[in-house]
């Protein structure tokens, strides 16, 4: 076995002895290198728990995201609730056109509010509709683009190398 | 160009309640009819195909293809039965009834059938919506007596039953009534009111053109512009002058109305800028004494190009007896006529040929006649024989008393008409004017204008009367009348004699002071 750093060689009757002090030698390194890995463990788990953490915070923002640009959303029965209200001002509008009109007393009074639902109500909610899958698809592609990015944190194996090499020396 | 010759549409014989109230209006190359219960179609485009009921009829507009044959039609309407086709033929090949010659096309089924018959036109049917569907062609009154066409929808209204309201047609379809189905072309129902006021009953619909139509309700006037499904209005153009029936009004060629109303006959300029009773100060009481009643008389007008002026004919529905008059409008002046009652006028048309000779206004007559003025007849056509005509001219109540140096009239005092000459019209006898046979006068006097009018109309006995004959300044005659007024009667009833009188000339001398 070559000599460790600042190793002396050992002859004689000396020889047990020297057996003994290589044996405490080796038990050393071993034991400085088992530290060594479980320092590097509780660092690399640390680290790991802190990527799942921030991992789920993130997966939490996306979800949020999403959440907001579905039909049970408030914003999205905000923004039904809005268009309602001016579906019912454009009947009005319109009803009070046919009064000025003079047609109040035909069938066409009675088709106002199909009139409205058909040119603004479903337009307006379609539009409601797409802008919440625009908001929604984009969210979710930023969560799966998110999650194609992430790598398990893999330890920094340099010490973990030193640490054998040395006690290959011993 | 000849005369042409009328034909009976045989399967409408018998088919129509003439007793009943009638009206009709023409599109499409359709006639649309509305008597009552019996809503019916003349149609003069079509070609009808004769086949065993089909499960699914093709769709309106659709084209149907018959094979072999190479025959197509555009499909216009097919009844509820689904066993006849009626379409517009656009190939010069023709429908067959050749066994294998199966139709199809316009999503039909099945595609088996072949024609049982191929029938020309003229075709008379019922006016339903296409299919009898009325989930997608909606649902027509069942009864009405007026009908109209207006910007290309068919326009029912006088539904018994919904006397106030009005039917509107999907634009160019007539078998379509889906009200309310939203697009602008749908078809449309309504009435003539502010809203939320109790509707008026519609008795008459005038449409002119596709500018406007005008509701002539019982006691309102009403005019809707445009399309009442895009971007019309309807606004109210009288509140106290309704109208008195389907047929009571016309068009003169300036586009003025003129139409009965419940204060007389009337006139609305082309522009609306106002609403004028004709008789307002000439026949104030024109409406009380003709007493006619929408559910007993019916008034007809037309506007006469020929004779330039407007017929007013007020006839009892059930026996003919008449009262009309002619508006001239060169004197504004109205002339009360009396026409035998086989004649009595239950429509009037100008029926405005390209030859004007066989242009002219046609009265159809109560006894199923349909008849027109002759300038040359010396009596009214009863039928099988002629009926004397009874005329007569009443001069305007004259004054006989004598006029100061300033042409004032001293009322004190009477006159002696010395004096009369009467000049009959038609020149010389014969020659190219139409001569005068012979004319009765009659003279009355009184002490006030208004005795001596009322001895007229009353046929109180004449001071003096006589008849004159040909043509020309006839003999003076004497009467050597005293009075303060006098009326003069000019009249005739004789058969086949006509008169017209070109002037009428007195002397009148100073008599002494009314006792």
């Amino acid at each position: 076995m070559p000599l460790g750093p600042g190793e002396q060689p050992v002859f004689g009757k000396y020889q047990s002895d020297f057996s003994a002090y290589q044996y405490q030698q080796r038990n050393a390194a071993a034991a400085s290198q088992n530290s060594l890995t479980n320092a590097y463990n509780k660092l690399a788990g640390q680290a790991r728990a802190a990527n799942l953490s921030r991992e789920r915070e993130i997966r939490n923002i996306y979800g949020g995201i999403i959440g907001q640009n579905t039909k049970d959303s408030p914003f999205f029965k905000a923004g039904m609730a809005d268009i309602e209200t001016q579906a019912g001002q454009l009947v009005g509008q319109e009803t009070q056109g046919l009064i000025s009109s003079g047609l109040f007393g035909t069938t066409t009074a009675a088709s106002v509010p199909t009139k409205v639902a058909t040119q603004f109500t479903r337009p307006a909610r379609l539009k409601l509709e797409d802008l919440l899958q625009q908001r929604k698809t984009e969210a979710q592609l930023g969560l799966a683009g998110f999650v194609e990015r992430i790598q398990e944190p893999y330890p920094d194996l340099n010490p973990l190398l030193q640490a054998s090499i040395a006690r290959g020396n011993m | 160009m000849s005369a042409g010759t009328m034909t009976l549409l045989a399967a409408s014989s018998g088919d129509l309640n003439t007793s009943d109230q009638l009206s009709m209006a023409s599109a499409f190359q359709k006639v649309f009819i509305a008597n009552g219960t019996k809503l019916k179609i003349a149609d003069f485009i079509n070609t009808k195909l004769t086949i065993t009921a089909l499960t699914t009829a093709p769709t309106r507009g659709s084209t149907v293809t018959q094979l072999t044959s190479g025959a197509t039609m555009i499909v216009d309407y097919v009844p509820s039965t689904k066993d006849a086709i009626y379409g517009y033929v656009t190939s010069s090949a023709a429908f067959t009834t050749t066994a294998g010659h199966t139709l199809s096309g316009g999503g039909m089924d099945p595609t088996t059938r072949v024609p049982s018959a191929v029938t020309n036109n003229p075709h008379w049917y019922n006016h339903t919506v296409y299919i009898g569907d009325a989930a997608t062609y909606g649902t027509m009154p069942t009864n009405a007596y007026l009908v109209c066409v207006y910007r290309g929808r068919v326009t029912l209204a006088g539904n018994p039953i919904y006397p106030n309201q009005w039917y509107m047609s999907r634009v160019a379809n007539p078998f379509d009534y889906l009200y309310g189905a939203g697009d602008p072309m749908s078809a449309v129902a309504g009435n003539n009111a502010d809203a939320g006021q109790c509707p008026d009953i519609v008795r008459a619909l005038i449409s002119f053109h596709d500018d406007y139509l005008i509701f002539g309700c019982a006691s309102t006037l009403w005019i809707l512009r445009g399309d009442p499904v895009s971007g019309g209005s309807l606004d109210n153009l009288s509140d106290t002058t309704g109208m008195f029936g389907a047929n009571s009004w016309c068009f003169d060629d300036a586009r003025s109305l003129y139409f009965w109303g419940t204060g007389g006959i009337y006139k609305i300029n082309s522009d609306f800028s106002g609403i004028q009773n004709l008789t307002e100060l000439t026949l104030p009481e024109i409406v009380n004494d003709e007493g006619a009643d929408p559910s007993t008389h019916r008034i007809t007008m037309g506007y006469d190009k020929k004779r330039h002026g407007l017929i007013v004919s007020i006839t009892v529905v059930a026996t003919g007896v008449n009262s009309n008059y002619f508006y001239s409008f060169k004197t504004q002046g109205f002339f009360p006529e009396t026409y035998p009652e086989e004649c009595g006028p239950y429509s009037i048309f100008y029926y405005d040929a390209n030859d004007p000779d066989y242009a002219d206004l046609l009265i159809g007559s109560r006894d199923g006649y349909i008849r027109k003025f002759l300038n040359t007849a010396k009596d009214d056509d009863i039928g099988a024989t002629d009926e004397a005509i009874s005329s007569y001219v009443t001069y305007p109540i004259t004054s006989l008393g004598p006029r100061d140096r300033k042409g004032n009239l001293n009322l004190d005092f009477e006159g002696k008409l010395t004096e009369l000459v009467l000049e009959l019209a038609g020149g010389a006898a014969s020659g190219g004017f139409q001569d005068t046979d012979q004319v009765t006068y009659s003279l009355y006097k009184g002490d006030d204008a208004e005795t001596v009018l009322e001895d007229i109309i009353d046929g109180a006995t004449v001071f003096t009367s006589g008849t004159l004959s040909a043509t020309g300044r006839k003999n003076k005659i004497r009467p050597r009348m005293r009075g303060a007024f006098m009326g003069l009667k000019l009249s005739d009833s004789t058969a086949s004699k006509t008169w017209a009188v070109n002037k009428v000339m007195f002397d009148i001398q100073k008599a002494g002071r009314i006792r």
